[in-house]
């Protein structure tokens, strides 16, 4: 048993009576506090770059969004203080009911008066002067759910009945809600979520082969259903064939990137944002990221990507639990997969997707929540003396408590 | 603790699996992060330039500064023709969001049905014109929609002030600003002007980033040009042509007026006339300068030339007395008939009633080498000069007159002429035998282009400096001044006692020779009942004298000209004299 107890009593022994102990804030992972509060202040300069003149444009003020960016970053700072310090077992208790509540409010969003629709999809809802994506919420609910239930039946991973059904029943409710939204990039990032933390939480390996083929068929079935999305998942392979078209985004996208060159136009002398770029405070905020500080900006901002992928996975290496591993890998995928298919996209990698860029995108759910899930991670990265949760035989009689 | 190790495979350690597939995910997320950092290095510093210029292609858009035409200035410099900038509506239907929306939207703003707009857009092109030279007010209307894919273009575009006012003297332009007519296409290449394309920052929706790059050139903006036509007497002419047409129902009529002493045209007014705003919903007929376009015989008025050569041949005195035959006679086979019998009537007395009988006797003893040689003279078988798209004379050489050409060429037939060439025969006559050649445009002037006021309405009048000046130039010297004298007051006599007792006006002296010409028809022969009654005279007051013509062409009832125009010509000397001598516009000042 001794054998592969690394994370778990590194910590706690070498912290046990150490004057580091006492001293909270130094006991939070620096790197990635650094690392995502460097990504979150470029957002804001980025953010307001890219929005002003579309912003002075519709709205009258150039500085509209980048207003409400420091007020959601603001709102965002005040959530990762809180998760940071609120102990993260804390969630797995209230699993179950944060997963009816995200649900709840996914189902708000068909409510008339509540629900927003904005660039042809009704995925908003909005509340006073706020108005805010339930999917957002929905998937830190849904990592936060997943490790629970692989944490709970530790004991059952490998029997698919205790544990793929639950979350495929899970995952099938939370797509058919957001299908009708309709929002298939945040199916995907779910599915993909459930997926790869049903693989680490150590179900067997022909199920998951399984899986991929079944989830595999659902693709090959969508696009049967409506061929329009065939056309948009081959045309980021050669966009020049209908650059008017389909193509347009991901040529534009590009235009900006190789305007940038190595070092860039310069802060706010980026051309492509002026409506050649469709949405450049949001989905291509990269793009104008790569136009205006160039290759040396956007390779920072993918290493800043790096570095964060890096030290989440490392808390959840050395989480002192199972179910703190698997939250912290669950988030860490979280953040970094959306990152990284926002990056692919932005860069023609990968077929269009109005996806966000944690961080640096504008929008507020996205901000609030990739800061709580921030929050978390660095709560997970704490050291704590962890009396009872230091033995395999406690964990099992927790886990059946539950 | 047995229950957990049974419930799991024996082989293996679910944390040390849980460790190593986590490890995984993190070694194939760096691994793609590495990927997406190769695809921006390939994107940013292999292929950059090449994006960097295709983007430029699309971050520069050419705006074209349109000129502006040249004003055109009446001799008092009041505006004729005004050059104005106007923005022209277009779409390029790839750039467009949603067809039938945009259409519905465009429709009631600029009264095109929707159809037809969406029509419009059905095209293969990315640019169309959706309408040409909006008002200003629904072309703001359209801008502050902010619609994608429909875009302005600057353009010049032409106001005539005075609608109808020399419309055959000013001409009118086509949609694209080409002078089509008069003096726009005469003087085109002056008052054109020189449209600049601008290369400049555009936004996606064609809206210029750096409105004025510090490289770029001003258009050319085109001269000005100050026409000898006074507005005032064009009116007065215009005025009464139009009456003196309407009361005989003819069919169409000219008037010019001309200074004999400079060649300058103060007046040429056609009926029917057209409006220049709207010079496309008329037709050829009523847009032809007659005046100086149509050819016709011009009859007895005709006779001031054949007496002219005779008295600067020295054949006649004016007091040698001709038999005329009491109204019939038969020269070698072909009977003329005078319309009044005459017996027995002195030279100058033949001229004034018009004897058609005593002028063919006269022209007999003249020859028929001799009166060609004096058409010549007269500049008959050529153009005037005037620089207006006019038409040559027509005079058939001596060797293809027939027998009876000397019974038919002396008052004024077989040969065809415009009314233009006319008022020249009356200005050799008024201006001591010298004709002047005739001119309408008195100055081009340079306008100076001023770039804050491309938008806005040009205020600024013709400088003082010109560009091209026009003076006065002889065209010709067909007749001594003695015959010019003594034949001005054989023209006197005319109107006070001859056929044009019509054109006589209290106050001035009047002289002028009536014509009555029968219509040639195009098969040869003459059409009856189908005449031009004409008459073409001077009038002069103390220091002023001003040659008027004027011609009806197939009146109905009466047809003689001592009755179709002499009413309307005493009426245009009187009001023009009056106009010209009364108040401080002395020509002679200007």
């Amino acid at each position: 048993m001794t054998k592969y107890r690394y994370g778990r009593f590194r910590y706690s022994t070498r912290n046990r009576g150490s004057k580091k102990s006492i001293n909270y804030a130094g006991g939070f992972d620096k790197i990635l506090l650094i690392t995502v509060g460097i990504l979150v202040m470029t957002g804001i300069v980025m953010v307001y770059s890219s929005s002003n003149a579309v912003a002075r444009e519709s709205l009258g003020t150039s500085y509209h969004f980048f207003k409400m960016q420091i007020i959601w970053c603001i709102l965002g700072l005040a959530a990762m203080i809180f998760t940071a310090f609120f102990d993260y077992q804390n969630y797995a208790k209230f699993a179950r009911f944060m997963l009816i509540f995200a649900g709840f409010l996914l189902v708000m969003v068909y409510v008339p008066f509540l629900g927003i629709t904005r660039g042809g999809g009704t995925r908003w809802i909005k509340i006073w002067r706020l108005s805010f994506q339930p999917v957002e919420i929905a998937k830190l609910v849904i990592v936060i759910y997943m490790a629970e239930l692989l944490d709970r039946k530790a004991d059952y991973v490998r029997n698919y009945k205790l544990v793929i059904m639950p979350s495929l029943i899970m995952l099938f409710i939370f797509s058919v809600l957001l299908y009708g939204q309709p929002d298939f990039g945040s199916i995907l990032i779910i599915g993909f979520l459930v997926y790869t933390m049903l693989l680490v939480g150590g179900v067997r390996i022909h199920h998951m082969v399984l899986l991929s083929g079944i989830a595999l068929l659902l693709i090959a079935l969508a696009i049967w259903q409506e061929p329009y999305r065939l056309v948009r998942w081959t045309t980021f392979l050669d966009p020049w064939k209908d650059k008017e078209g389909a193509g347009y985004h991901i040529i534009q996208s590009l235009y900006a990137f190789g305007s940038g060159g190595v070092l860039g136009r310069g802060l706010g002398a980026g051309i492509q944002k002026l409506h050649y770029l469709p949405t450049p405070h949001t989905d291509f905020i990269f793009a104008v990221i790569g136009e205006e500080l160039g290759f040396v900006g956007a390779f920072s901002v993918v290493m800043g990507f790096m570095i964060i992928t890096w030290r989440g996975i490392h808390i959840s290496l050395s989480a002192p639990e199972r179910f703190g591993a698997l939250l912290a890998f669950g988030i860490t995928i979280l953040i970094g997969f959306q990152a990284m298919l926002n990056i692919a996209v932005a860069t023609g990698s990968l077929p269009t997707k109005g996806l966000t860029l944690p961080f640096m995108s504008f929008g507020g759910s996205s901000m609030l929540v990739s800061m709580a899930s921030t929050g978390i991670l660095l709560n997970i990265s704490r050291p704590r003396n962890l009396g009872y949760a230091g033995t395999d035989s406690e964990m099992q009689g927790r886990s059946k408590a539950w | 603790m047995k229950s957990y190790k049974q419930s799991i495979d024996k082989h293996r350690d679910p944390e040390k699996s849980q460790k190593i597939r986590t490890f995984v995910f993190l070694i194939i997320m760096q691994l793609c992060f590495i990927f997406l950092i190769y695809r921006l290095f390939m994107i940013q510093c292999i292929k950059g330039s090449q994006y960097r210029d295709e983007a430029s292609v699309q971050h520069y858009g050419k705006t074209s500064l349109a000129s502006m035409r040249g004003d055109i200035y009446d001799r008092n410099l009041q505006p004729l023709a005004i050059g104005l900038n106007s923005y022209s509506l277009y779409a390029d239907p790839s750039n467009l969001e949603n067809w039938e929306k945009i259409a519905e939207t465009l429709s009631p703003i600029i009264d095109i049905p929707s159809s037809e707009i969406l029509g419009k857009f059905k095209t293969s092109k990315y640019f169309v014109w959706l309408k040409r030279q909006l008002p200003y007010e629904e072309a703001r209307r359209i801008a502050s929609l902010e619609l994608a894919g429909i875009g302005f273009r600057e353009e010049g575009s032409r106001l005539y002030p005075k609608d109808e006012l020399a419309a055959h003297v000013i001409g009118f332009v086509n949609m694209d600003n080409v002078g089509l007519e008069g003096v726009e296409k005469v003087y085109e290449p002056y008052i054109q002007g020189r449209n600049q394309e601008l290369k400049s920052r555009i936004d996606r929706k064609g809206r210029i980033l750096r409105p004025f790059d510090p490289g770029y050139e001003k258009p050319i903006y085109g001269m000005d040009t100050v026409l000898t036509i006074d507005e005032v007497v064009q009116n007065i002419a215009e005025k009464e042509l139009k009456k003196a047409c309407e009361t005989w129902q003819a069919e169409s009529g000219c008037v010019i007026i001309m200074d004999p002493t400079t060649g300058e045209i103060i007046a040429l007014a056609n009926y029917p006339t057209y409006n220049l705003n709207k010079a496309f919903s008329f037709d050829d007929e009523q847009r032809r300068n007659r005046a100086i376009r149509d050819l016709y015989e011009p009859g007895s008025v005709f006779k001031v030339v054949t007496a002219s050569a005779a008295l600067n041949e020295e054949l006649f005195s004016v007091t040698e007395t001709i038999d005329c035959e009491k109204g019939v006679y038969n020269f070698d086979g072909r009977v003329i008939h005078d319309s009044h019998p005459y017996d027995i009537l002195t030279f100058s007395e033949v001229v004034q009633k018009s004897s058609n009988i005593g002028i063919t006797k006269i022209a007999s003893r003249l020859g028929d080498k001799r009166l060609y040689e004096y058409m010549k003279a007269f500049g008959l078988d050529d153009k005037t000069g005037l620089d207006l798209m006019e038409r040559k004379g027509f005079v058939r050489p001596l060797e293809q007159w027939t027998k009876h050409s000397m019974q038919a060429i002396p008052f004024g037939h077989e040969f065809a002429i415009t009314p233009l060439h006319m008022l020249c025969i009356i200005n050799a006559i008024t201006n001591d035998g010298i004709i002047m050649k005739p001119f309408i445009v008195k100055a081009i002037t340079k306008k100076e282009s001023n770039i804050d006021n491309l938008n806005v309405f040009s205020d600024s009048k013709p400088s003082l400096e010109s560009a091209v000046e026009f003076s006065p130039d002889i065209a010709r010297i067909p007749i001594s001044q003695k015959v010019s004298r003594t034949m001005k007051k054989i023209l006197i006599g005319v109107v006070e006692d001859g056929t044009g007792k019509k054109a006589k006006v209290k106050g001035y002296q009047v002289g002028g020779k009536t014509g009555t010409a029968q219509k040639a028809s195009k098969t040869g022969g003459y059409i009856p009942g189908k005449y031009v009654g004409s008459f073409a005279g001077f009038v002069s007051g103390k220091d002023r004298i001003i040659s008027i013509i004027v011609v009806v062409n197939e009146p109905r009832g009466k047809h003689t000209g001592g009755t179709v125009a002499c009413p309307a010509f005493s009426v245009i000397a009187e009001q023009t004299m009056q106009y010209l001598t009364a108040g401080q516009r002395s020509y002679a000042a200007r």
